[in-house]
């Protein structure tokens, strides 16, 4: 069953099972540490309800890897934008050319009320052009782009955001210990799950993890990772997303 | 002591979009990266003017005119 943010609080007192936990994925947890996102009131709102309630907060191992990556392709363009904003005076020829049409679509993304990522394409794009120019100490300008730009921000940014929101893993120890699963999670319905939703596999990995385990909440703010949950998941489980309009 | 309780009676996300704007504001101007762009913007406007020179050259002998 779907359910939205308004009706969380309401649910968890009808449905005393919901206290044994919830499941968040990758979305949830960057939403909620990254202020520029789309969903980081929503994801503020599900956390400080869920800690207002006491209710455990579970994910796997893979999260950790995606949540660094994501926040790469959000904090470069992020910190190339800083960039622009700073050194404008000095720039010229093919940076400022790029930086300015940067800047462009990513002012057009947030009046569409999305978060701006780059591919890795783009991020190849601008290595390639900053690693054109040194400094006489040997250091090129990418190098020192990302020491100044993009390190400060990343730095620290999980173990922040796990302290901060409270996050439990569900490593082999727990699986294994039977409190929060009758089954272990594998790689055939892993795989399974990818090949009957089309979805990527760390996001069929933690999907998986939720059906195999007795946590009957998930949280996400992947609209895939919600689909994927409403098209597989047991009758008696919950998923929590953002609403379209959120 | 003040700020533990202070950040006690804050959520998680406000906690967080706290560190990341105060580390926005904190940022500061490297000397190296104004010292690349700073050569690199001359050799820019010197290869332009040189661009230049040469189309302001039309009666230039080697064009026959």
């Amino acid at each position: 069953m779907l359910l939205k943010i308004e009706e969380l609080e309401q649910k968890i007192a009808q449905n005393p099972a919901l206290k044994i936990g919830c499941i968040v994925d990758t979305n949830v947890v960057f939403a909620t540490s990254f202020p520029l996102d789309t969903y980081n009131d929503w994801g503020e709102e599900v956390f400080d309800t869920l800690h207002k309630l006491n209710i455990p907060i579970f994910t796997n191992l893979n999260v950790r890897s995606e949540f660094i990556d994501l926040n790469r392709r959000v904090l470069i363009p992020e910190g190339l934008i800083d960039f622009y904003d700073d050194y404008s005076e000095l720039l010229s020829g093919e940076i400022e050319s790029s930086l300015k049409s940067l800047k462009t679509r990513k002012n057009k993304a947030n009046n569409e009320n999305r978060t701006f990522k780059f591919n890795d394409s783009d991020i190849k794009q601008f290595m390639q052009m900053f690693k054109k120019l040194e400094h006489s100490s040997g250091k090129d300008l990418w190098q020192l782009f990302c020491q100044y730009y993009l390190l400060p921000y990343i730095e620290n940014a999980w173990e922040k955001a796990v302290q901060r929101m409270k996050i439990n893993f569900l490593g082999t120890r727990e699986i294994e210990s039977k409190e929060f699963f009758d089954k272990h999670p594998s790689w055939e319905n892993m795989v399974k799950i990818v090949g009957l939703s089309g979805i990527g596999s760390s996001d069929a990995m933690i999907i998986n993890l939720f059906q195999e385990s007795k946590i009957p909440l998930m949280i996400t703010a992947d609209v895939g990772v919600k689909n994927t949950l409403l098209g597989f998941m047991a009758a008696e489980k919950f998923v929590l997303a953002p609403n379209p309009t959120n | 002591m003040n700020d533990n309780n202070e950040n006690k009676s804050k959520t998680a996300g406000q906690l967080l979009r706290e560190d990341f704007w105060e580390k926005k504001k904190n940022r500061k101007i490297s000397p190296e990266i104004k010292e690349i762009l700073e050569k690199n913007k001359e050799v820019t406007l010197k290869k332009k003017d040189d661009s230049n020179k040469k189309v302001a050259r039309p009666h230039s002998p080697e064009a026959g005119v």
